[in-house]
């Protein structure tokens, strides 16, 4: 779905605030696909090192218009953020990963160089399995990787989005890395 | 059980043991596993993981970046050239590509420069035309304080790309940190970052991301302003206000955060937050790199921190680095004045804030002269006095024209008249400035219905041109009899500015007459702000080559200027200049020289002269002066010029150069001194090669360095000259009388080195161009020439002239 500019998002947001309880969640649809867009922007700026700062940022004015966003509304589009970047991220590393077989060379392998684009393909790629798969058995453990690992947001920024204490977060996310450590040992 | 319900299970258990030591643990797992033997094993999985301590996934940060930066994708651009520059290293990465640093690759001479360029992966039609946009902002903006466009082009692979000057410097707070710049110091250089701000509003550019590091300082103490990338001109449709890169949110006002019209008081914003930052080493809504995304969000809505109080805060390092002050006495000299100027930067509403660049300007001079500053702190300001409320309903479209007519043209000079004229309310005149006020708000108003009335009601899709909007409001406007000419004069005032800027002086001159007509202005802000409204009525005459009234306008202007602001001698010159041009124009050549002259003696009182003006005035009046065949005072002026331009550091590519050259080597070349005349004007071309606007200008400097070489007489050389002049007007569509002018001057060269047969053929292209362009100028033209040759008494051989007209 490709949304054109603010428009649709904005006459959703009015809806919205008429009471129109769906018409919100039709907002952040729309948004979500700004969001990517964003994203795939965001990628390109290499300047501020993972910063969804300038990614939300964007979203937020789109979603904003002229008026200001209820926390609620704020903590909903901070989360979309993490999983905009999660899904940009995802289609580039299989992008990449069809390229290089498309070139003929060799398999990638995890011998590849620290920080390089490939061997960043490949955590990303492990990353977004484990995490269809932690999402199954605890979906809050998921989203609280997902904010952490995609979005880089901080343990107590996670708590405020989340409305939960900082304590239920690491609590979360202690369970969530012995997940991903043992499922990446075995 | 099935495996997820088991890997939810050992989750559970793996949380209710994991705090658990020894004993107490294994006791624990065993009642829980109930001898599930896969279930166990799970668990020990998942604590024998946890023991590992490590970060499963630590370069999460960094994936972004090592995706697309891909690595060598920066370096392999190392080496190639493109155009005449080859990239030599890696500036920076922007939203649609890479900096790279480059050095001219053909040997004209040597040159360090930056290039952009954009990315093929980014490379959107969208991305494309930013780009471009980017680039045209940046050729119509010249100003020492601003980056410098250099060349552009496209690549051989269709990449467009453009070169700017390369400015080596630091980030204006780090600049002014290392140095330990006391208040003062870090006031003047701040007066430099406003001069090119100001410049860029007067030609309808907002910056948009004005930030310290797009503020670099140089070797010399030159601030240098750089990055128009997301830059807005204000003329263009605002429909398309997409932001396409994302800002920080530390320096974005809060009419960005909401979405809002931008407009020339969110570079106001920008600038006052980093006024605050500069003055008291901290961020005005105490924002740091590491505030939480989500509180700056919060901190961003709540009012700033007063700067005296921030000052207070302030470390004991960050105090004794402005000038070796404490944070108490830091506190203290920002009482008062600099925290009403910050403060008057940073509020919410636009249209509290500086009206203008020039205002914010003006009250940080009178700071430094210990004069009283015209912001007025915000508890006296009536904050429900706001005569142009933001109106909801307004479409976006429109909403942008408006902007535009408050912010780029005038109005923003109106309302700074507005702002003193609410200071000195309660002094006098209360009942005479709240009627003005009233009018304006009125004109305000009826401005905000037409335009308002004039969109389509579905403006936020469809894209409506700035022409068709002022078009409609001019129609409107038109038929509206019934409107007090004090409302609607206003506004047909603000109207000519705009269609003069869209290159209509016919519309803009019947607008401006009716707008003028009957107005006389009583009060010193109203009174600067019609002047600047004559300013561009007589240049909109000038245009239609109505001198005598371009002239009596201009002289208006000045008289209003002179009456109501005699104590502001930066207005006297430039009135003095605009004057003296109306009045060569004209053909008054004595009392041209005058003006000029006298503008000149003015600003050589002045601390700070505008550094542009003062070099038009010179290299007019020089030629003024050869006009009035007086080449020795011509040259004096013109080398009087260079002398300022070097004194106020104007940069070495700057165009402001090229007119002082030529000036100076016409000046020896008309004294009938040929010898000197060459080096001036090899450098005027020098200059001029090296920047984007070759065309015309640079083939007319070519002609002039043929002219001296023939005089000189090296002929081979001054044929090259010619030849290369006539493809650069070629080049840039001269007319055909041109051209065969200078195919007549290859022609007798050729005649006078004795190459008759050459002489002949290139006689015959000025023939073959002028007979193509058969009007009585072509047939002057074409005599002229024969004369030439004639009296040379070698004439070649030549086909009989064809009979007259056809």
């Amino acid at each position: 779905m490709e949304t054109s500019a603010g428009t649709e998002v904005t006459a959703w947001l009015n809806r919205a605030r008429a009471g129109d309880a769906a018409a919100l969640d039709a907002a952040y649809c729309a948004v979500y696909e700004e969001l990517k867009r964003a994203a795939r922007l965001q990628r390109r700026r290499m300047r501020d090192d993972f910063q969804t700062t300038a990614l939300v940022h964007e979203a937020y004015l789109k979603l904003a218009g002229g008026a200001r966003l209820a926390a609620v509304d704020r903590n909903h589009l901070l989360a979309l953020s993490a999983r905009a970047m999660r899904q940009v991220l995802v289609d580039d590393a299989r992008a990449r990963k069809a390229d290089k077989r498309g070139g003929g060379q060799a398999a990638l392998t995890l011998t590849a160089s620290l920080g390089s684009g490939d061997a960043a393909a490949i955590e990303v790629l492990a990353l977004d399995e484990l995490l269809t798969a932690l999402h199954k058995l605890d979906a809050r453990v998921a989203q609280i990787v997902e904010l952490r690992y995609f979005g880089g947001y901080e343990e107590t920024e996670i708590a405020a989005m989340l409305g939960i204490t900082d304590r239920t977060v690491r609590r979360d996310w202690r369970k969530a890395r012995a997940f991903l450590l043992a499922e990446m040992g075995a | 059980m099935n495996d997820t319900v088991r890997g939810q299970r050992a989750l559970a258990i793996f949380d209710a043991v994991a705090d658990l030591d020894g004993e107490a643990r294994e006791r624990r797992l065993a009642a829980l596993c109930e001898g599930d033997a896969a279930l166990l094993a799970q668990v020990r999985a998942l604590l024998a993981a946890d023991a590992e301590a490590t970060d499963p996934f630590g370069n999460a940060p960094r994936w972004s970046e090592a995706m697309a930066t891909d690595a060598t994708e920066g370096e392999r651009q190392i080496g190639r050239s493109i155009g005449a520059w080859q990239i030599v290293g890696i500036i920076g990465h922007g939203g649609m590509g890479a900096v790279h640093a480059v050095e001219r690759s053909d040997g004209a001479y040597a040159q360090r420069a930056a290039l952009k360029l954009i990315r093929a992966s980014a490379d959107t039609p969208a991305a494309h035309e930013r780009f471009l946009r980017e680039r045209q902002i940046l050729a119509g903006l010249q100003h020492p304080n601003i980056a410098t466009l250099l060349d552009g082009g496209f690549s051989a692979g269709g990449e467009p790309y453009f070169v700017m000057e390369r400015i080596e410097g630091e980030p204006i707070d780090r600049w002014c940190d290392a140095r330990r710049l006391g208040l003062r110091e870090r006031i003047v250089l701040f007066l430099q970052v406003l001069d090119a701000v100001r410049y860029a509003h007067r030609n309808l550019v907002v910056h948009r991301d004005l930030k310290p590091s797009n503020l670099l300082v140089d070797a010399d103490g030159r601030v240098k302003l750089l990055d128009f990338g997301i830059a807005k001109q204000l003329q263009d449709s605002g429909a398309t206000a997409t932001l396409d890169r994302a800002l920080t949110f530390e320096y974005a006002s809060p009419e960005q955060l909401h979405d809002a019209p931008i407009t020339t008081a969110t570079d106001l914003w920008q600038l006052g937050v980093i006024l605050h930052r500069l003055l008291s080493g901290a961020h005005p809504f105490g924002l740091t790199r590491d505030t939480p995304l989500a509180s700056q969000l919060q901190q961003l809505e709540r009012e700033p921190e007063p700067l005296t109080r921030a000052a207070a805060q302030a470390s004991a390092e960050q105090a004794a680095r402005r000038g070796g002050m404490s944070p108490a006495s830091l506190s203290r000299a920002l009482r008062g004045s600099l925290a009403d100027i910050v403060q008057a930067c940073l509020r919410r509403d636009p249209e509290q804030r500086y009206a203008s660049a020039d205002a914010l300007a003006s009250d940080l001079r009178a700071w430094l002269d210990n004069r009283p500053i015209a912001a007025v702190p915000l508890s006296r300001m009536q904050r429900t006095r706001l005569w142009l409320r933001r109106n909801r309903v307004l479409a976006a479209a429109t909403a942008a024209v408006v902007v535009a007519l408050l912010a780029g043209t005038g109005v923003a000079l109106w309302q700074a008249g507005e702002a003193r004229a609410q200071a000195r309310m309660a002094e006098q005149r209360r009942g005479e400035a709240e009627r003005q006020s009233a009018n304006a708000r009125a004109a305000m108003q009826f401005l905000t219905d037409t335009l308002n009335a004039a969109a389509p009601e579905n403006a936020l899709s469809t894209e409506v041109s700035v022409r068709q909007l002022l078009d409609t409001a001019r129609a409107k406007l038109d038929e509206n009899t019934q409107v007090d000419a004090r409302v609607k004069q206003p506004v047909q005032r603000m109207l000519g500015q705009l269609y003069y800027s869209l290159g209509e002086p016919r519309i803009a001159a019947k607008l401006f007459e009716q707008g003028i007509s009957n107005v006389e202005p009583v009060e010193r802000g109203e009174a600067l702000a019609f002047a600047v409204d004559l300013d561009y009525y007589s240049g909109a005459l000038g245009s239609l080559d109505l001198y005598a009234q371009s002239m009596a306008t201009e002289q208006r202007a000045a008289d209003l200027r002179q009456h109501f602001a005699p104590d502001d001698t930066g207005l006297r010159v430039l009135s003095l200049d605009a004057l003296g041009y109306a009045q060569y124009k004209l053909g008054d050549y004595a009392k041209a020289a005058q003006t000029y002259r006298e503008g000149l003696a003015l600003a050589g009182t002045m601390r700070q002269p505008p550094v542009d003006v003062v070099i038009n005035s010179s290299q007019m009046l020089a030629y003024v002066l050869l006009d009035s065949g007086q080449p020795g005072q011509a040259r004096q002026v013109a080398e009087d010029g260079l002398r300022f331009a070097a004194a106020h550091a104007v940069p070495r590519h700057s165009p402001l150069w090229v007119n002082l050259f030529r000036a100076q080597g016409d000046a020896y070349f008309e004294g009938g001194d040929a010898q000197k005349a060459e080096r001036p004007i090899r450098d005027a071309i020098a200059v001029q090669e090296a920047s984007i606007s070759k065309g015309y200008r640079l083939g007319t400097l070519y002609n002039s360095l043929a002219r001296v070489l023939e005089k000189l007489g090296r002929h081979d050389e001054a044929i090259a000259a010619w030849q290369h002049a006539i493809s650069l007007l070629a080049d840039a569509g001269a007319g055909a009388i041109d051209l065969a002018r200078n195919w007549g001057s290859v022609a007798i060269a050729h005649a006078k080195a004795g190459n008759l047969d050459q002489a002949s053929a290139a006689y015959q292209r000025a023939v073959n161009l002028l007979d193509a362009a058969p009007d009585a100028g072509a047939r002057a033209e074409r005599e002229r020439i024969e004369q030439k040759l004639d009296a040379l008494a070698q004439r070649p051989a030549r086909k009989p002239v064809p009979p007259a007209g056809r």
